[in-house]
């Protein structure tokens, strides 16, 4: 739980300054809190050691000077007795009374001997001496100590002041005559002139104290500084209670090791300290007892159980035993652990409180920020006038909101430019839109284009590259030809567009009064070259068709060769003129071919054969063959938007990603020829050059008529376009005063009646006149133009052709069976 | 082709005969040139028995509304068979002449 909560405050320390700011603040203090604690652990522990270890050594020295005390007494009081025993030597007996006195005088003392060497006092035999001790009741009593069943003289007590020269004091021991208590005796050799001794006076002290004064003290230093209650160390104890591993106590060793005082009392005089040491694996507790035997002081960490122990020891004088205070490491420790919890519990109060006040501050310094940031959301939303958070201070926040309330006015302007910019570039692309709708409007865009007719068929496609192209194709038939150009004009985009417009208005507006492609051509060169500033030009090509004949006129302006697709695969030769517009006065020559029934014919732009590839590689000339020859044999005349369907799959094919860069146009018009017809009837004559001459016209119309099955109307209809148009060519073909004649063909099949009208004189196109305006009022009406337009109005087609030095105008009118 | 003119309450009335082709055109204009100079009448061009009309015949009618016109007064049509008011028809020569019965 606590990890969980620690992510959560590190994530969310990613994501908030704040979060940040306490993160780093704790972080730092925790680190110097650490320092500290471990710093103040290790002193206070360092502190709490020298301190017991001060005060062990303090209460060992008491205790010392107590024991100490107590036997100097016995000592001094044995020294002062001595010479009132040498006083007394002749009088024997007196000296029950001295020893009676000296037991009398030292509560301590509780038994008294003065043991003279075998014989001394011949008159007491071998044995003599006077003892005082205190009985159960604690009167003195007084006895002679020595009898053949206490051979004293051999005792140690008598022996090794006597061997030592000197007093002595004994090991302690139990007292099994009487007191039941544990003793230790003082001996005193005493000497004569002659310096020999003569006599041992002892004194016996009860130990019984000694255990008590241990005790007493124990039980002060336990409740003093390990916390217990004396009652802790009043139970039976034996040697495997708890109470050794958890109280400190003190033990007392003799000169051999044995134990005088130990807080399990069998164990006094019973054992060693070296009874149990040498069952441990710890050699330095054999180490200790040794040091403490040999009479030194020192401090030793011993191991029992796993569990570490400080033991002090130090010598008792005079005595020759070893003072030694057993600590359970773990308590002493444990003090100075507690005190370090407890500065620790301290320090993570305060640095809670830190965190606390740090999260309070910081959220309160932050949440400006916050605000800041919400308003940056809404402003980000598109609110630019919210509200900000009201600073009151004047530091770094209100900095901070001067500068956001100056973005919010500049972005409002900005909005506002952009506003204007957007709506403004929103309306170039609608009118784009718009241009690029009526160039595609311009094109010719219903296919087939003449359903009605069986001798044609075109498909036309533009694929633009940007919105307005530059490319252009057109077609439209007119007195039986077929009047076609495509073309590219140079550059893109709106420019080309917009000469690409004028360029096809152009070609409509010229081809309609010319059916020469090389006159059309020069027409639109003159017209586009002058003022033509921009130094725009077009690649243009141009034909025109008959179509009663399939003989095709074209001029080629720069563009590239149309390819013929029927019986065999080829280009078109065409000859090299300059594109449209380059340079004024240019002459352009005309070139004819003649267009085999259903053959296509295949124009394109460049966009075609320069079509790329990613790896921009062109489509080129020879994929264009390519594709057209691979196509199926029973289709190698293929519809034109067959044809035209296939070049784009196969372009596209070979393009894939790649973005088209030129605008691609493609043009594909079948010659389908002409049935041949069954003719019925066949009349013609030749008119001299004489308008007087023209009503035998009448007589020709009006047998076919008649033939024909035609009424009164349609042959007068028929009657006045023939005249018309014989007497247009007598008036045009053969200016004033030129000899000539006009030769005048019928033909009447079952689907209509021809008449082909010809002469040898000045080639003269009637069909290039301009249409006769028939909405003008009297005034402004012209006198002339009103034959041809009568022709055109009463005749279902007219055609010209100059052919073979001869005029050759052909009109055509459909008659339907009832 | 035969062109009479005759004065009929105060209006010279024009009357055609017969087939208006180009070869009758040059007689025809010579014929109703006293129209062009008789000032002050309203003229009626009588195509009852007007058999056919070719452009050239048109530009003679044109010719006189324009002169007769100019001098404030009108030039009628009367008569016209189905067949002529076609021919007008499609020359748009109907919207410039009066037709009378």
């Amino acid at each position: 739980m606590v990890l969980s909560r620690l992510k959560n405050l590190l994530s969310r320390a990613s994501s908030s300054l704040y979060a940040r700011l306490i993160l780093g603040v704790m972080l730092t203090v925790l680190v110097v809190f650490i320092i500290i604690t471990a710093i103040i652990s290790n002193v206070t522990r360092q502190t709490v050691l020298s301190d017991t270890e001060a005060h062990v050594k303090s209460r060992m020295e008491i205790a010392n000077r107590h024991i100490n005390s107590v036997l100097v007494g016995v000592e001094v009081a044995v020294a002062n007795t001595v010479p009132e025993v040498k006083e007394q030597l002749s009088k024997p007996d007196q000296l029950y009374n001295i020893v009676r006195r000296l037991l009398e005088l030292n509560p301590d003392i509780i038994g008294s001997a003065i043991a003279f060497e075998p014989g001394y006092f011949p008159e007491k035999g071998k044995y003599f001496s006077p003892y005082a001790y205190r009985s159960a009741d604690s009167t003195i009593l007084t006895k002679q100590l020595g009898t053949t069943d206490y051979e004293y003289h051999d005792m140690e007590w008598y022996k090794m002041p006597k061997q030592l020269g000197h007093n002595h004091w004994s090991e302690p021991y139990f007292d099994t005559g009487g007191g039941e208590q544990l003793m230790t005796t003082f001996s005193y050799p005493l000497y004569d002139e002659n310096g020999s001794m003569y006599a041992v006076m002892t004194a016996d002290v009860s130990l019984n104290w000694l255990t008590a004064l241990v005790r007493e003290s124990d039980i002060d230093f336990n409740s003093r500084f390990l916390g217990y209650g004396e009652e802790d160390l009043i139970q039976d104890l034996t040697p495997t209670s708890e109470f050794f591993y958890t109280h400190a106590y003190t033990f007392i060793i003799g000169r051999t090791g044995t134990y005088i005082a130990h807080p399990l009392h069998q164990r006094i005089l019973n054992d060693t300290y070296f009874t149990y040491v040498e069952q441990t694996a710890d050699s330095t507790d054999n180490r200790i007892g040794r040091e403490m035997i040999l009479g030194h002081a020192g401090m030793s960490i011993i191991n029992r159980d796993g569990r570490k122990f400080m033991l002090y020891y130090a010598p008792i004088e005079r005595t020759g035993w070893s003072m030694a205070t057993v600590m359970p490491s773990k308590v002493i420790i444990g003090r100075a652990q507690s005190f370090s919890i407890l500065i620790s519990l301290i320090m993570l109060g305060g640095l809670l409180l830190l965190f606390l006040v740090c999260r309070t501050l910081m959220r309160h310094i932050t949440k400006p920020l916050w605000l800041f940031a919400q308003s940056a959301d809404e402003i980000a939303q598109g609110n630019l006038t919210v509200s900000l958070p009201d600073i009151k201070t004047k530091d770094e926040m209100k900095h901070l909101h001067d500068s956001f309330s100056l973005m919010q006015t500049s972005l409002q302007h900005q909005m506002e430019e952009l506003r204007t910019t957007t709506a403004s570039k929103a309306a170039i692309e609608s009118e784009l839109n718009v241009a690029s709708k009526i160039q595609r409007a311009m094109l010719p865009k219903i296919y087939p284009p003449y359903p009605e007719r069986d001798d044609i068929d075109i498909y036309g496609q533009l694929m633009p590259a940007k919105a307005v192209g530059g490319d252009l194709f057109d077609f439209y038939i007119r007195d039986e030809k077929l009047f076609f150009c495509i073309g590219d004009v140079s550059g893109k985009g709106i420019p080309a567009s917009l000469v690409m417009a004028v360029t096809k208005a152009l070609f409509r507006t010229i081809s309609m009064h010319e059916a020469q492609p090389h006159r059309i051509i020069g027409q639109m060169n003159e017209a586009m070259a002058q003022d033509n500033d921009s130094n725009m030009f077009v690649t243009l090509f141009v034909g025109v068709l008959d179509l009663p004949t399939g003989r095709m006129r074209y001029c080629n302006g720069g563009h590239d060769a149309p390819i013929l697709v029927g019986s065999g695969i080829g280009k078109l030769p065409v000859n090299s003129n300059l594109p449209v517009g380059v340079m004024s006065g240019w002459t352009f020559t005309a070139q004819e071919t003649q267009i085999d029934p259903h053959t296509v014919v295949f124009l394109y732009t460049d966009g075609l054969t320069e079509a790329e590839n990613t790896a921009h590689n062109q489509f080129s000339e020879d994929r264009i063959l390519d594709s057209l020859r691979s196509m199926p044999t029973q289709s190698r005349q293929p519809l034109p938007d067959a044809l035209v369907a296939r070049m784009t799959e196969a372009v596209k094919h070979f393009v894939g990603d790649a973005e088209q860069s030129d605008d691609l146009t493609m043009l594909a018009i079948q010659y389908k020829g002409r049935p041949e017809q069954n003719v019925r009837l066949q009349r013609s004559i030749t008119l001299p050059n004489d308008v007087k001459e023209t009503p035998r016209i009448a007589e020709l119309v009006e047998t076919v008529c008649e033939t024909a099955g035609l009424d009164s109307t349609s042959t007068l209809q028929m009657n006045l376009a023939i005249e018309e148009a014989v007497v247009n060519v007598m008036n045009y073909a053969y200016p004033m005063g030129t000899i000539g004649t006009v030769s005048i063909k019928a033909s009447l099949s079952d689907q209509a009646i021809t008449f082909v009208i010809s002469d040898s004189g000045t080639p003269f196109d009637p069909t290039a006149k301009s249409e006769a305006d028939t909405t003008l009022s009297a005034e402004e009406r012209p006198i002339g133009g009103l034959g041809i337009h009568l022709v055109r109005q009463l005749m279902d087609s007219i055609n010209y052709e100059y052919t073979d030095g001869y005029n050759v105008l052909t009109l055509t009118k459909k008659i339907f069976k009832h | 082709m035969k062109t009479t003119i005759q004065e009929l309450n105060g209006t010279l009335v024009a009357i055609f005969e017969g087939r208006l082709d180009t070869a009758a055109s040059v007689e025809t204009e010579a014929a109703i040139a006293p129209l062009h100079k008789n000032d002050g009448k309203d003229v009626i061009l009588d195509c009852t028995k007007l058999e056919y009309i070719s452009s050239s015949g048109l530009r003679i009618f044109l010719g006189l509304l324009k002169s007769v016109k100019l001098k404030g007064n009108s030039v009628k049509i009367k008569g016209m068979n189905d067949d002529l008011r076609n021919v007008f028809t499609i020359t748009g020569f109907i919207h410039l002449f009066e037709f009378i019965s």
